[in-house]
């Protein structure tokens, strides 16, 4: 069974019962509904405090200190709030095991290991452990930097919400909306992770065998691989193809699943990365010429390696040289130097780097060279140093917390300064709302470097998957551009489509479990040819079964009996083992066996065919036999010695073991 | 041929027959039949033989021997063709016997050696230079040779039978009989009488030793090749026939048609070898009136079932002058019909294949083509074979049928008639539904569709004629939108059955070119004007697009060059300009990939020149470019938009005078060549619009000068001397037309040229040389003020006498560096640049210096001036050797001079004639010490260096010693003798 706790293609939480296991794959935090909320200013902010509260226009709802009125637009003044992953559908606190895909699907974990019961183990790998835990400290810095003391929870009221206006009436799921965790339950969450290494084979309850391949997406991502003996399930969940910083993805390992779950794909499916990084590029320079600043919203980890990358390569040959490039975030410096220590994760070519002995990553040298430089917030030396025009990478890229704030009423007033958006997460206009009117110039290049459609076609031709279940958006072209029909998944049989809450039955038939023979039983077996190269032997055995492991052991023998005297009461006096009988096998010739009962006496016999076999009347004694594939039936009344003649000659024909 | 020459011949003669000597080079061979190809073009061999009969001896030997290394033996075959070319040779050759011993392949299979393939090229090249008489065709008849030639047209070597096969076509066109009458159709296609033919065909088979057994024999089998089983010989066939049938006449040509006919017939009917087919169709086509029988042929291959080769024979059947006119229209439909079904933008009435055979549908009026359209729709949409759909539609038609009888109200007749057309329609639309379904199933497979496309795009600007040329445009634009990925525009009828085709487009940059380059051809058709907008549009999309491949970028920029040079209001268009396109561009030119940036900065530089807007300060950024190339282009773009500039006043508070510093900088420290031949190039289209008198233009012109000069590119030192050309007709007045005009420079600055009316659009990363202007593109100026400088020869007063100007204007050449960048040039190892210094230094020596200036014979006061005029030579490298040469000159013209005079005379009244006007000088010539303080006069410089000499030295090329028949020789002589003596092997490293 596989229960779908999130509809986010990208942000996946599903939870897989697989052979007596409970497996959640992935708890990925949806950080769009933050979009609703004002934004949280550093300092303060007289434009944001003095906007208007919205009342409703007949009056009769009147949310004015909740909501307030931007640019058109409605939006709730309170602490942002997260879409957690569904949890009614099944009880957290039965989950064994939580497997980590990467760093940005695992944002919700506080909340699925917190104050719900759970016991079990999350396993990752390092640097997503790592990397997650930098970007799970920002988001709870950001929250807990600027703290609101009110909580708006009026409007999340349904009868209130239908009559809300624009997006806010559309908002799903609100009731279960929940504020940012607190660094305490961070701690609390990580401290239950397993760390793993990719093709590391972790049993689970020796039921199933979790393996996690590399995905090329990111530093540590990790697609995984469960299995039992006889079945196998991949989990694909956001990989790359492409050649930027982490170490290629493992395709041939996911050949052969029966069911393959795959999520992650690229969120921009017409953005080529390639393409985006060139625009990125020449949009920077373009603003940085004509004198401007550049604004880069952005996660500190992941598609920043890549860009500083390239930036150090294009800003020698934009003559871009004398333009500073600041880095600010709570954990901009672990981020950067996290990146060059992670070697064994990375791609081969960067690896390599590290044996010269190389900074793997250029921008080891941008710093050195005081091209690039990174502070943990505005405050403090920054501000001493900061010069313009510049080019200034900073989060959150919803531009509701985080120093992107202050930048943007900043500079969102001079036609000069341009933003780019490089994480494809946030719809661009959703998160300028709040800001608008703007004047600032608005680049939009999403940069997603994990798989496409095409890329996918071409994986599943080569992996071979039984079945694929997928989200349901993977399974029709985006609704912006219906006639894109290679925006699609278009497989045979098509994939099973799943969304939030979805409950699916996925199409394993189990037949087969390995059972295991003690040596010592082993021994006593006494294998007899049956066909040349086949060999039976009976086994009397007991079955144990424990953690899902199968073992036949030797049947104990009796107890001597004590030689005390005493008397004793016994508890549990084991049965009285007979030797057990033979074990016949073999078919009863039926001319054969005519010719031996007339060579016996047994003439008169009437032989009637039947379904399964013959039944022969011995007339003058009134008996029947019946002959058929699996048994044989004598029937005749009270004359023991006829029945033992008979069966004795049945036996003949037949082989024991 | 030289008299060394002839010497050595008999001796090469004699050791290449040598059977024992080896030759150490093989191309020896080919440079020695070289040498005598072009020996026997002057006189028809006839002198060569005379000269040197060892030829025809060494030729008798080499063939005797049946040993013979196989390349002399295929050498002396081309030897011996090419010396019986003429009726002379070949009666000196047969005398001897020598021609039926060489040419008998059966000997030579024999002894082994027909197997290399080098023996047969060399029998069959022999005989090809050889018919050049009858007597030589006689000799091939007689001998028997045309079999083994026909076996040679299917060798297994493929130029041995290429080589045979245009023998063979020449054997078929050599010997035609005589021409007789055609009748020719209104339709300018012609009925052969098939009378003549077959008379022709008797005469042939019963006229044996006529020279038409040969063509006899040589039909035949081309018939048996045409029906063979065997790929190789239907196709040598086929070219056989395209090689022969544009070059025959009546009644001959007829004759041939008519045998080929029914093979050909057969092979369109297979279906395959479209693209040799075709060929022969065409070639005969083109070459006269062309048979209706082959029309026809032409007509059932575009019904052809694959639509890949029906587009690839209706695309070679498009040209204008080759197109018959009756099936032009067959034609078209064939070439446009995928892209209207990619695009859903009607092009076509449909379905227009009944009325391919020219015939005029009286039932096809305008009013239809709608309804018809939505025929077509429904059609195309159950292409899967469904009959009952099918029977709708012919319902559909009936009805049509009908009402269009209602409407012609034709008498009874007509009706009977149309009833039975419209049966046969019926039958029609079935066969054109499956070739539907099958062009369907063509285009959802990819690579079949981009290569459908890419024929129909590529044709689409030679069907401009008809009226829906608006509509093509709007189908290529259609096509460019749905590569971009975006759903065909609204204006169009969904695209049919085709989505499948318009996925595999996206992102193609194939069909993305193919677009653009149509589109750029499209742009002078006559419905252009309307669809101005949507190209404006989806070409600014391109551009736009991140994903834009570097080749589709380029052209997309030569596109709307292209569209911009035909929009009618110009003024609509920089609305467009400055609000789409330049904030585009401006990205464009911060592009990662420097291709990108390339094109960009080269067509801001053509744009602006179209549009008159400055864009100078996105150049000046680009000239500090990491790429060579994208610097160079910014130049170049400068250059382009100087003369605006200068009309618009600088923007910000740049001055040129900084532009220019910024362009020596590169000139003189970029260590890429492109940038500094762009500066160079900058220059010379400066000094076009800018008079050189001014005092920054002399600073910089005098760096640009010195700088370029001494460069280490060799194509800068040329650009350099270019602009000292330039200068030197603009300073010296009145000599321009007589001297210096005379020739135009190879390499031409930018002219004024405008560039919208250019076609000839350059290759994308070339230093774009624009064409060439004529030299005077502006009057000298004649005001500028005589300039003080270190070394004052004269003062002289302006707009006077003509010799006065002309010592003006040497100085101020000398001011300049010119003579110096001239003197340098010349002295230069580079050899294209020394000769055009050299040149050069002619004409200014021709043109400025009196002969007279030597001192001897009386010489006019304005003469004695400008023979006055010195220069500084002081540190130059060639210091030594100019002063080396003056001293020699001095020193004989001493000698001359005494011997005239009779004595010697004292040095003093010498020195006092000399030192007139001129101070500081004080030369002492007995002594030797020519140079005074460094500086020279210019005049008696030119004068001493040997010029013409040295020119005649210079236009020699460097190997012109290693070329020459008699070094070809003695390396014949040489390696045969080094190879017998030294036996020494040396190892190389």
């Amino acid at each position: 069974m596989c229960y779908c706790l999130s509809g986010h293609p990208t942000l996946p939480c599903n939870v897989l019962k697989f052979k007596s296991t409970t497996i959640m794959l992935d708890c990925g935090l949806d950080t769009t509904s933050v979009l609703q909320f004002l934004p949280l200013p550093l300092v303060h902010s007289p434009r944001l405090s003095k906007l208007p509260g919205w009342v409703s226009k007949d009056g009769t709802i009147n949310l004015e200190k909740e909501l307030k009125e931007c640019a058109g637009r409605v939006f709730v003044d309170s602490q942002p709030e997260f879409c957690l992953p569904e949890k009614e559908l099944l009880d957290l606190s039965t989950i064994d095991v939580i497997l980590i895909s990467n760093y940005h699907c695992m944002m919700a974990l506080p909340y699925i290991t917190e104050h719900t019961g759970f016991t079990g183990t999350v396993y990752a790998t390092e640097p997503t452990l790592q990397i997650g835990r930098l970007l799970m400290e920002e988001l709870v810095n950001f929250m807990e930097r600027v703290p609101k003391a009110q909580s708006a929870t009026c409007w999340k009221y349904k009868e209130i919400q239908r009559l809300l206006p624009g997006p806010l009436k559309d908002a799903v799921e609100v009731s279960t909306w929940k504020r940012c965790y607190s660094m305490q339950d961070v701690n609390s969450a990580l401290s239950k992770v397993q760390l793993v290494g990719y093709s590391q084979k972790v049993e689970l309850f020796g039921a199933v065998q979790v393996t996690p391949l590399s995905s090329g997406y990111s530093l540590g991502s990790s697609n995984w691989i469960i299995q039992s003996h006889y079945e196998k399930v991949s989990y694909v969940s956001g990989s790359s193809l492409l050649t930027t910083h982490p170490q290629p993805m493992d395709q041939s390992s996911l050949k052969n699943s029966d069911v393959l779950i795959l999520t992650g794909l690229t969120q921009m499916p017409t953005a080529n990365p390639d393409g985006m990084l060139g625009d990125f590029c020449s949009n920077l320079a373009m603003t940085i010429r004509a004198g401007g600043n550049v604004l880069v919203p952005c996660y500190s980890s992941g598609v920043i390696y890549d860009l500083l990358e390239c930036l150090y390569q294009f800003i020698e040959n934009a003559n871009l040289g004398s333009t500073p490039f600041y880095f600010i975030s709570p954990v901009a410096n672990s981020s950067l130097e996290f990146s060059q220590i992670f070697a064994e994760w990375l791609c081969h070519n960067k690896q390599s780097k590290v044996y010269l002995p190389e900074p793997p990553f250029p921008h080891a040298e941008l710093i050195q060279t005081n091209k690039l430089k990174h502070y943990p917030s505005i405050h403090g030396d920054f501000s001493s140093e900061f010069r313009q025009p510049c080019v200034v990478f900073t989060g959150h890229p919803s531009l509701r917390f985080g120093d992107v704030v202050h930048f943007m009423e900043l500079w969102g007033k001079s036609s000069l300064n341009t933003i780019i958006f490089t994480e494809p997460d946030f719809s661009y206009l959703d998160a300028l709302a709040p800001y608008q009117p703007l004047a600032m110039k608005c680049v939009y290049c999403p940069i997603d470097t994990r798989l496409n459609f095409h890329q996918v076609s071409k994986l599943l031709k080569e992996v071979q998957p039984l079945h694929v279940v997928c989200p349901e958006q993977y399974t029709q072209p985006p609704p912006a551009q219906s006639h894109r029909s290679d925006l699609m998944l278009e497989l045979q049989p098509p994939p099973m489509p799943y969304r939030r809450c979805s409950v699916l039955g996925l199409p394993f038939r189990r037949r087969w479990e390995r059972i295991q023979l003690l040596p010592e039983l082993a021994k006593s077996l006494v294998p007899s040819e049956i066909k040349p190269g086949i060999s039976v032997a009976t086994v009397s055995a007991v079955l144990q079964s424990k953690d899902n492991k199968h073992t036949l052991q030797p049947v104990p023998k009796p107890p001597p009996l004590p030689p005390s005297k005493k008397r004793k009461r016994v508890v549990e006096e084991p049965p009285e083992v007979l030797a057990p009988k033979p074990l016949l096998s073999g078919a009863v010739p039926l001319e054969a066996f005519l010719a031996m009962l007339h060579k016996h006496g047994i003439t008169e016999v009437k032989v009637e065919e039947t379904a399964d076999g013959h039944i022969l009347h011995l007339q003058a004694e009134d008996t029947l036999i019946q002959l058929e594939e699996d048994g044989t039936h004598i029937v005749c009344d009270d004359n023991e010695p006829l029945r033992t003649a008979l069966r004795d000659l049945v036996l003949r024909f037949l082989m024991k073991l | 041929m030289d008299s060394e020459c002839l010497v050595l011949l008999p001796r090469v003669c004699a050791v290449l027959a040598d059977p024992r000597q080896s030759l150490p080079d093989d191309t020896s061979l080919e440079k020695l039949l070289d040498w005598f190809t072009g020996l026997t073009k002057e006189d028809h061999g006839l002198a060569l033989l005379e000269s040197c009969p060892c030829l025809v001896d060494y030729i008798s030997t080499v063939c005797l021997d049946k040993t013979t290394d196989p390349s002399m033996l295929s050498f002396s075959l081309k030897l011996s063709g090419m010396l019986a070319a003429s009726q002379h040779g070949f009666n000196l050759l047969q005398d001897r016997s020598i021609l039926g011993v060489a040419y008998d392949s059966e000997r030579w299979q024999v002894a082994g050696l027909w197997e290399d393939p080098s023996v047969r090229i060399g029998w069959i090249h022999g005989l090809s230079n050889m018919m050049r008489h009858t007597q030589a065709f006689h000799f091939l008849d007689q001998a028997g040779l045309t079999k083994p030639l026909l076996q040679l047209q299917t060798d297994p070597s493929l130029f041995v039978a290429s080589a045979a096969n245009h023998l063979l076509a020449r054997l078929l066109t050599f010997h035609q009989p005589a021409t007789t009458s055609h009748t020719t159709q209104g339709n300018g296609l012609t009925v052969p009488p098939n009378k003549e033919e077959v008379e022709l065909d008797v005469t042939m088979e019963t006229s044996p030793g006529s020279g038409c057994s040969i063509t006899m024999e040589i039909l035949k089998h081309l018939e048996s090749s045409l029906e063979s089983d065997s790929h190789t010989q239907v196709l040598q066939g086929l070219r056989l026939l395209a090689l022969t049938l544009p070059e025959l006449e009546a009644p001959l040509r007829g004759s041939v048609i008519r045998r080929v006919l029914g093979p050909l017939d057969g092979l369109v009917r297979e279906g395959r070898r479209a693209a040799a087919l075709m060929a022969v169709l065409l070639a005969t086509y083109r070459s006269g009136p062309c048979d209706s029988r082959l029309v026809s042929l032409m007509a059932s291959m575009l019904n052809s079932q694959n639509p890949s080769d029906a587009a690839l024979c209706a695309a070679a059947t498009l040209h204008p002058e080759t197109c018959p006119p009756g099936l032009r229209q067959k034609v078209v439909a064939v070439l446009l019909r995928p892209l209207q079904m990619v695009t859903g933008v009607t092009l076509l009435d449909w379905p227009n294949d009944r009325h391919t055979d020219g015939q005029t549908d009286h039932r096809h009026t305008d009013g239809q083509t709608d309804h018809k359209h939505t025929d077509q729709q429904t059609d195309l949409r159950h292409t899967d074979g469904q009959t009952d759909h099918r029977h709708t539609d012919q319902q559909t038609d009936h009805r049509q049928t009908d009402e269009d009888h209602r409407q012609t109200d034709e008498d009874h007749r007509q009706t009977d008639e149309d009833h039975r057309q419209t049966d046969t329609d019926q039958d029609r639309q079935t066969e054109c539904r499956s070739s539907l379904s099958l062009l369907l199933d063509h285009l959802n497979h990819k690579p079949s569709c981009v290569s459908l496309l890419c024929v129909s795009v590529s044709s689409a600007p030679y069907i401009t004629d008809m009226d829906s040329s608006a509509s093509v445009i709007l189908a290529v634009v259609s096509l460019l939108r749905i590569c971009n990925g975006h759903s065909p525009s609204p204006e169009s009828k969904a695209a049919i059955g085709c989505s499948k085709a318009s996925t595999n487009l996206i992102g193609c940059s194939k069909v993305q070119r193919c677009c653009l380059d149509s589109l750029a051809s499209l742009s002078t058709c006559p419905g252009a004007v309307e669809r101005m907008v949507e190209v404006f549009h989806v070409l600014v999309q391109n551009l736009q697009n991140p994903d834009s491949d570097p080749t589709v970028l380029q052209k997309n920029y030569q596109a709307m060059l292209r569209w911009l040079s035909v929009s009618a209001e110009p003024n609509s268009l920089t609305d467009l300009v400055t609000e789409d396109l330049l904030p585009v561009l401006k990205k464009r030119v911060c592009d990662v990939r420097w291709e990108v940036r390339d094109s960009t900065l080269e067509f801001l530089g053509q744009l602006c020149e179209a549009l008159s807007c400055t864009v100078t300060p996105i150049l000046l950024e680009a000239l500090c470019d990491q790429e060579s190339y994208v610097r160079a282009s910014a130049i170049s773009a400068l250059a382009r938009t100087l003369p605006l500039s200068d009309q618009q006043g600088e923007p910000g508070n740049r001055t040129q005078e900084q532009t220019l510093g910024q362009l020596l900088d590169i000139l003189s420290q970029d260590s890429e060549g492109f940038p500094r031949r762009a500066v160079v190039q900058f220059f010379i289209s400066w000094l076009k619009t800018h008079p050189s008198s001014s005092s920054s233009s002399s600073s910089s012109l005098c760096s640009v000068l010195s700088l370029g000069s001494t460069d280490l590119d060799w194509e800068v030192k040329v650009h350099t001397l270019e602009l000292v050309e330039l200068l030197m007709e603009e300073t010296l007045p009145g000599h321009q037309e007589s001297e210096l005009g005379s020739a135009p420079p190879p390499y031409g600055g930018s002219g004024g040229t405008n560039l919208l009316t250019h076609t000839d659009l350059t290759h994308p990363y070339a230093v774009t040389p624009s064409q060439p202007s004529p030299l005077l593109t502006h009057t000298p100026s004649e005001t500028h003020t005589p300039l003080t400088h270190t070394h004052p020869t004269h003062t002289t007063p302006t707009h006077t006498h003509p010799t006065t100007s002309v010592v003006c204007g040497l100085s101020r050449l000398v001011e300049l560096g010119v003579v110096t960048a001239l003197l340098n040039g010349l002295f230069d190892c580079d050899r294209p640049v020394a000769l055009k210094a050299c040149s050069l230094l002619l004409r200014l020596r021709d043109a400025v210096c009196p002969s007279r200036s030597l001192g001897k014979g009386a010489m006019t006061t304005d003469d004695t001036t400008v023979a006055k005029v010195t220069f500084d030579l002081r540190g130059q490298v060639w210091e030594r050797e100019v002063t080396r040469k003056l001293q020699e000159k001095r020193g004989s013209d001493w000698v001359k001079e005494s011997r005239e005079v009779g004595c010697d005379r004292p040095n003093k009244n010498r020195d006092s004639d000399r030192t007139d006007g001129a101070g500081s000088e004080a030369c002492d010539r007995s002594t030797g010490k020519s140079v005074c303080e460094g500086s020279a006069r210019v005049c008696e410089v030119l004068w001493s260096l040997g010029l013409e000499e040295r020119q005649s030295v210079l236009s020699q090329s460097s190997d012109h010693v290693q070329n020459s028949p008699l070094s070809l020789l003695e390396d014949i002589l040489n390696a045969i003798d080094t190879s017998h003596t030294d036996k020494v092997i040396v190892d190389c490293y």
